[in-house]
Parts: structure tokens; sequence; C-alpha cells
């Protein structure tokens, strides 16, 4: 126990409710905008230890970060197992193709397709979601499987017609102009506002994740969000309570799904160029190893999911390129395997030591500071 | 008007008439009890009026409304919420948040407003969450205080039952279904509970319909029993007058095989 005692329902609806997790959002926040800095920063680490790459892999992280979410809130709140995620991540980029700034495409301003792709997902979601009416388990996995594979070749169809097998490049989008005012909002060298480099994408990033994070957490802690969990537990006995569990179950796939596209869009335009190629069905087992590892059955999960998956890449390649192994030619060879045995490793030891994942790591060190110096 | 009324209701499986031809009424403030030996169709004809299963022909008439055809969360919103013979609570929520889905058919949320966090979102949650612990108030203290926040799987079985009952009493229901809501009590609990059904009409006001084969909460709280055999009625009227019926014990203990014996 906190020692902090909850007086009436509206503290208890609050989301930082002491004046420690206050404290700690400021502090968290402020570290965020002070990371990028630091990542600036011109010198060589010792070691050879990566110091610039961290800005890709965070970035990267963040744009995931909202998928992997995205999936725990189907998969973890409301037990509807969908194999269209990769499905979706293309709807995104299709859309930012089709209507944005690309290659061949409308060029409307970044700002609105990003919005405008959450829309689109939300609809295919739902239509996605029709077989998790009659299907469940295993039978969904396959079903959904389908929607990938179509959404691949609606990528490459559209590809082929109006770009060529170059695949689609997306140009940087602009920062709108009525927030040009901002002190740390500065031209670059042509005098335009563009997003580009990881700098300045990170302050992009971070407020829309947060603004994702914060809708998903804000539809799970309503009534809607108690249905999905009802829904996963029994169906039956949801139904006999009144939940309409076709609905309800649309509504899981809409929400995931438009969070994913919109996650899609932000993917495209960060790193500027998707092909058909660009697509596999690894992506779904890549989300899985997120949400395993960084916690099932929560939202903060996909974060430390997600960052667990891009930034530890980075310090296998340092310890790779360690002196240390020069002699072992092989490691170099086989990089990437390496680091899929260790993600396999990890998630077999997530699963028999910690199956709440990352994210329960966390609340463990939180409950230690809270009770601290008492155990329990 | 009678509140619950069954006309010519027929459920067959395959070869077995489950329900057959049943006409029964339910009035308004009853506590009516249906007994029955194993299979008689106690449970299905639960399941049809609570509409997870369709009857074959014949009607349901609630308030005049008749519920074949609707949806299980249709019929709940009408006002019909029941219990499960085997206990179907949402093992990982907790037991407040269980009691708060039961609210949601009672409330229009919504996902826009629940994302925004509206003024008006919020009184509701408050609302839910008021609703949902007078509920499990009813059983005293042994679901509340530091019971709240503990998940569903952790209790015990009787506590299960009761809060399977707490959370179809958040419903708000105008008829409650209780399937065998004793089964598998010690008898102290059982005592208890009978006590608990009888508050639940005197105080809450709820009309209720109970499976049960204890004979002594069937005793203590009926004031109507119907018995089911065969998926047929072969008797009804007050404890007294089913218990001695000849048919119901034909239908409990057989026939004799050999007269005078």
């Amino acid at each position: 126990m906190s020692g902090k005692y909850v007086n009436d329902y509206r503290q208890d609806l609050r989301l930082f409710r002491t004046t420690p997790k206050k404290v700690l959002l400021v502090v968290g926040l402020l570290a965020a905008i002070a990371l990028p800095y630091l990542i600036q920063i011109q010198w060589t680490p010792p070691f050879g230890f990566p110091w610039k790459a961290w800005a890709k892999a965070i970035n990267l992280a963040l744009i995931w970060s909202i998928g992997a979410a995205a999936f725990n809130l189907l998969l973890g709140y409301t037990g509807q197992i969908s194999t269209a995620h990769a499905a979706f991540l293309i709807l995104g980029a299709l859309t930012g193709a089709v209507l944005g700034e690309a290659s061949a495409g409308l060029g409307w301003s970044f700002w609105l397709v990003l919005p405008l792709g959450g829309v689109v997902g939300a609809v295919i979601g739902a239509l996605v979601g029709l077989p998790a009416l009659r299907v469940r388990g295993l039978y969904l996995f396959m079903a959904t499987l389908a929607v990938h594979f179509a959404a691949i070749l609606g990528f490459k169809m559209y590809q082929v017609a109006q770009v060529g097998f170059t695949g689609v490049r997306y140009f940087p989008p602009e920062v709108p102009s009525f927030l040009h005012w901002l002190p740390f909002v500065t031209p670059d060298a042509n005098g335009q506002f563009l997003i580009q480099g990881d700098f300045r994408w990170y302050f992009v990033l971070v407020p829309i994740t947060l603004g994702c994070l914060l809708f998903m957490v804000n539809v799970l802690r309503s009534a809607e969000g108690r249905a999905f969990v009802a829904i996963r537990d029994n169906d039956v006995a949801a139904s006999l309570l009144g939940i309409n569990v076709a609905r309800t179950k649309l509504l899981a796939f809409a929400v995931s799904s438009a969070m994913v596209t919109i996650s899609g869009v932000l993917l495209s335009f960060f790193v500027t160029a998707r092909s058909d190629e660009s697509w596999s069905i690894e992506i779904i087992l890549d989300v899985a190893i997120m949400t395993v590892v960084g916690g099932f059955s929560t939202i903060v999960g996909g974060v430390f999911g997600a960052f667990f998956f891009f930034m530890t890449p980075v310090l296998f390649n340092w310890i790779r390129d360690l002196p240390l192994f020069d002699r072992f030619t092989f490691i170099d060879t086989y990089g990437s395997q390496i680091d899929l045995a260790i993600f396999g490793v990890a998630i077999v030891l997530v699963l028999v030591f910690k199956p709440e994942g990352l994210a329960g790591v966390w609340e463990d060190t939180k409950r230690y500071f809270r009770t601290w110096p008492f155990r329990y | 008007m009678p509140l619950l009324e069954t006309q010519g209701l027929t459920k067959v499986f395959g070869g077995l008439h489950a329900i057959d031809d049943l006409d029964l009424h339910i009035e308004e403030g009853e506590i009516v009890s249906v007994i029955g030996p194993n299979g008689a169709g106690k449970t299905t004809f639960f399941n049809l009026v609570s509409g997870m299963i369709q009857p074959d022909s014949g009607k349901i008439l609630f308030e005049g409304i008749d519920l074949v055809g609707l949806a299980p969360h249709q019929i709940l919103e009408l006002g019909i919420a029941r219990t499960f013979q085997n206990v179907r609570l949402f093992q990982n929520m907790t037991v407040l948040e269980n009691a708060m889905v039961g609210q949601h058919a009672r409330t229009r949320s919504g996902p826009i407003r629940a994302i925004l966090r509206t003024p008006g979102f919020r009184a509701e949650e408050e609302a839910i969450r008021r609703k949902a612990e007078e509920a499990l108030a009813f059983f005293g203290t042994r679901l509340i205080g530091y019971r709240l926040e503990q998940p569903a799987f952790v209790l015990s079985y009787a506590n299960r039952r009761r809060l399977e009952i707490a959370r179809a009493m958040a419903t708000e229901p105008k008829l409650l279904l209780l399937d065998e809501p004793t089964a598998g009590m010690n008898p102290r609990e059982t005592l208890e509970l009978t006590e608990l059904i009888a508050r639940l009409r005197d105080e809450k006001g709820f009309t209720i319909c109970l499976i049960e084969h204890d004979m002594r909460v069937v005793r203590g709280v009926s004031d109507r029993v119907i018995c089911l055999d065969y998926g047929r009625k072969i008797a009804e009227g007050t404890y007294h007058e089913v218990a001695t019926n000849e048919r119901v014990i034909e239908a409990y203990l057989g026939t004799k095989a050999v007269e005078g014996v």
C-alpha cells in the first residue's frame, strides 16, 4: 500500500493519482525531452559503445509501441487472435502512398493523412473482424492470415501500376505553420520546416505515440474495456449480462486496427521508402515477441516490448564488435540469426520466470520503492 | 398479466423433447422454484428464457413482449438476469469489475465519450461503481473491503456463487433466474443463502425463479413450486402440494414394481 487513501470515486478514476506519480511523470517528460539532445552529443564512448545508433532504434520503438499495444488490446484484452496485424501496417503505408506526399500520391498534408489512416483502419478493421463473430482461436488465426496476403497483393498492385518496381518514396512532412513560433522549431538550411532525421522525428513521434497509447488506455478503462475482458474470459456470460458480443468484438478490431494503421502511416514516412517486399509474415512474430516479452494484457507491456525489441539488437551489435569476439568469425556471419536465437531464449525465460513480462518487472520495481524499507 | 408466461414452449434436441409443450407463468413479486429429476429440462427452460437457445415452437412472453428471436443481451435489457449452474464469472477481472460489468446494459458510455473522458462519462463511471458496490454489499462483508480488488479466481466456491448473484443484481433486472444457487455449498451457507433469496425479493423487489435440488431451500423460500419431468409440467402448487403429489414422487423415485409391497 502506498499509505495514500482514496477517498472518493473521482480520485480513483485518475490515471496519475499520487504526488510521487505526478513527480515521476514530470521527470519522465523532462528526460524524454533531454534524450535526443544527449544522443546528439559528439563523442566516442569507451569500447566503441553505440551512441548515435540509439536514435533510430528509439524512434522505431516509439512507432512499434503503438502496434504492439494495439495487438495487446486485441489479443491480450479481448482474446481475439488476429494475424492481420501487418496488413494494417500495409494499409497505413498505402493510405500514405495514395493520399499523402509520396511518389504518386495526391499530396495531401501528412497531418491530414495520419488521422485519415486511423479512420480507414477502423473501417477495414471492423470488416476484417467479421469472421471473429463466427470463429475463434486458431480458426480466426487462419481466417485473418488471408488478409495479410491480400494486403501485400494490394500494395504490389498499386506500386506496379503507379510507381514501378522501385517502390514508393515518401517525402518528409512539414511542421504545420502555426507551430513555427515555438522556440525549438527552426528552419533547416533551405528555410523549410521539414521533418527528417532521427532528431526531428523523435519530437513528432513522442506526442503521437503518447496520444495513441492514452487513447487505448482510455478505451480500456471504460465500460467498453470491461466488455472486452468479459468477452475474453467468458463470452456466453458476457452476452447474458447485456454485452452485445458482436458489436464489442468489432469495436475491439476497429480500435486496434485504427492504431496499427496510424503506426503504418508513421512508419512509411519515417523510413521514407516502402515496397511490396518490405512486409513479411515475420512482422506478426515480431509483434508477438514484443507482446510476450513486454507483458501480456497491459498497454505499457507493448511499449516495454517494442523498446526491448529494437534496443537489444543495438547492444548485440556492439557486443559482437568487441575485440573479445574477433576470433569467432561465425558470430559476424550469423549476426542476425544469433539475435533471433537470443529473442527465442528471452521469450522462454520470460514465460518461465516472469509471465507478466517486463511490465511485471516494472510493477515489482514500483512496489519495491513504494513499500521500502519493508518487503511487503 | 403475469410477468413471464410461456405458451406451448417446445425445444427438441434430436429426438429428445427437452421442453415439451410447456405452459407456465410467473407473477410479479413471486418466488417460484422449478424442480425435477436430472434431465427434466429445468436448465433448458432457463436457457430458452435467457435467449441462449431458441425454441422450436411456442412463445415466451415477458411483460407481454415475445422473447423468441431476441439476442441474450436484448433480453437482459428488458430485465431478465440469470446465474449459471456451473459458475461463469470473469475469472481474471476483480470482484468489483465483475459487478461493474453487470451495469453494462444500464449505461450508454460509448467509445467516443470514453476516449474524451467527458464529465458525463466520469459521472457515469462513478454511478456504475456505486451501484456495483451496492450489489456486492448485499452479501455483507463477504465481497467488499479488500475483496473488491481481488481477482474472481481467488474466491472460494461459495463466494463465487455470491458474486454471480451480485453481478446479476447489478443488471437491475425485474426477473432473476437462479440456476442451483446453493449447489456445492455447505449446510450453513445454504441456510444463509436461503434467507438472502427471500431478502432479494422483499428488499430489492426482484421476482425470482430458481432451480433447486435442495428441498430445504425450496421449502424455505418458494411461494409456488413447479415440477418438470421429461420437459412437461407434472405438478404445480405450494411446496406441500407438490411434495405429496403422486406423480412427483413417481418421477423422483419410480413406480412400485409390485402392487402392495
